[in-house]
């Protein structure tokens, strides 16, 4: 059995691919393919998923009908930018690894790293 | 009197301090080469501030502190107190101590602990959302996919984070010297060292002292995180997988902002300045021990001097 969290990102994965509203019988067909799952099981994940803001959902017939509340990018964009976020709250994540570094500097660090490289052979900087 | 010329001292010395770390503190040379040590000066002169400032308004709220324990000198330093509140001056200077330290101390726990739990919030929220979007990668990292190169952790949940982009530009052995980086971070609990930096600019922000400590700070812990990295990664692996982030990454027109401390790192990388000298062992020692002596040294005797019972 996968852990649960990974259940939910198959799941989103479906639900995203599909990119138009989608049945749970059609989330657990197309997961079925990979590794078996009971229905149930993944009914009780995409309730979860809808609980917890991810999905929405309507009723059409007998069935409810999933869709993603926002796209895959819009969710990337937002730890992004979370994690670039210089200020005025760094606190959340660590390094924003080399920010706002200007060409011309980047340029100047390039050619001494690589005049260094050259001195201390090429052992070091095939490595 | 006694007491007014002991709060004065206190006082005058917090402010002389504050005023002499903004400016010493940021050119000490020593600080890239020994970034710990720099880190605990930073946070020792921090500490040594706060704790005059509030040394003196408990030297005006309390007249004296029962330095014994029997009846007897309890019952002098109650009196004390009583004489002191029934005088007017007295209620005041009471209650000016009395504001301060409460102020002080509230300031302080109220910013660190919103500080603390507003990113202990964001890191939850973020965690959840990478466990549905990131892909297990190389290395034990999370990788999200995006053109943007960006490489992060994730504290308190011990996550390291790497988008598509980043993986592409690291090549060989970058990337292992970019995760020993950030693992340093983690290990080394560098989150709190910047929370707490952090929180004290934010609680008093007309103190410029605390603002450099925390800019400061930021860039130390990045520092302190190469180094570690770099006992077991080659520096220029480092460097050069700096260098390709940051080149991948530069927006057009983006803030100078830390460009600068940013790009000595990388120089510090591949020319390293070496080990200090004897002179300069001695200087950073000297410095942190002045400094950690003051830290404790001037609240403490200023507390013991006057709050001893009559």
């Amino acid at each position: 059995m996968a852990r649960f969290g990974d259940l939910e990102a198959s799941i989103m994965d479906v639900v995203w691919a599909a990119g138009a509203p989608v049945r749970v019988r059609e989330v657990s067909d197309q997961l079925n393919q990979e590794r078996p799952l009971a229905f149930n099981t993944v009914q009780t994940v995409m309730e979860n998923l809808f609980h917890k803001g991810w999905l929405t959902r309507h009723k059409n017939g007998r069935a409810y009908w999933y869709e993603a509340v926002r796209t895959r990018d819009d969710y990337v964009g937002q730890l992004l930018n979370e994690a670039l976020a210089v200020a005025p709250d760094p606190a959340a994540t660590l390094v924003r690894l080399v920010g706002g570094m200007e060409p011309d500097e980047i340029a100047s660090l390039r050619a001494a790293l690589d005049a260094v490289q050259g001195h201390e052979g090429d052992e070091e900087s095939a490595r | 009197m006694m007491r007014a010329a002991i709060v004065t001292v206190l006082l005058v010395y917090a402010m002389s301090a504050a005023l002499a770390g903004a400016h010493w503190l940021p050119q000490a040379t020593w600080a890239p080469r020994a970034p710990r040590a720099a880190i605990a000066t930073w946070q020792a002169a921090t500490l040594s501030i706060v704790a005059s400032v509030l040394a003196a308004g408990v030297i005006l709220a309390v007249p004296c502190l029962p330095c014994s324990l029997t009846p007897a000198a309890f019952h002098t330093c109650l009196m004390a107190m009583w004489a002191q509140h029934w005088m007017p001056e007295g209620i005041l200077t009471t209650g000016f101590g009395a504001l301060l330290v409460v102020t002080v101390l509230g300031r302080i726990a109220w910013c660190l602990g919103a500080a603390l739990a507003g990113a202990h919030r964001r890191r939850v929220r973020h965690d959840e959302v990478l466990t549905v979007i990131a892909r297990p990668g190389p290395d034990g990292v999370q990788v999200i996919d995006d053109d943007q190169p960006a490489v992060y952790c994730l504290p308190g949940r011990r996550r390291i984070v790497l988008t598509t982009g980043a993986l592409r530009c690291l090549k060989g052995r970058q990337l292992e010297a970019v995760v020993a980086h950030e693992r340093a971070h983690l290990a080394g609990r560098h989150h709190l060292l910047v929370a707490f930096a952090g929180a004290l600019q934010h609680a008093f922000p007309v103190v410029p002292f605390f603002a450099l400590a925390a800019t400061q700070v930021g860039d130390l812990v990045e520092v302190a995180a190469d180094d570690v990295a770099t006992r077991r990664e080659n520096r220029l692996t480092l460097a050069g997988a700096l260098l390709a982030v940051a080149a991948a990454g530069a927006p057009a027109g983006a803030l100078g902002a830390g460009g600068t401390a940013a790009a000595e790192r990388i120089r510090r990388l591949i020319e390293p300045p070496g080990r200090p000298s004897r002179g300069q062992w001695a200087l950073t020692s000297l410095t942190l021990a002045t400094v950690s002596m003051l830290s404790v040294g001037a609240p403490a005797v200023a507390l013991l001097t006057i709050l001893h019972c009559p």
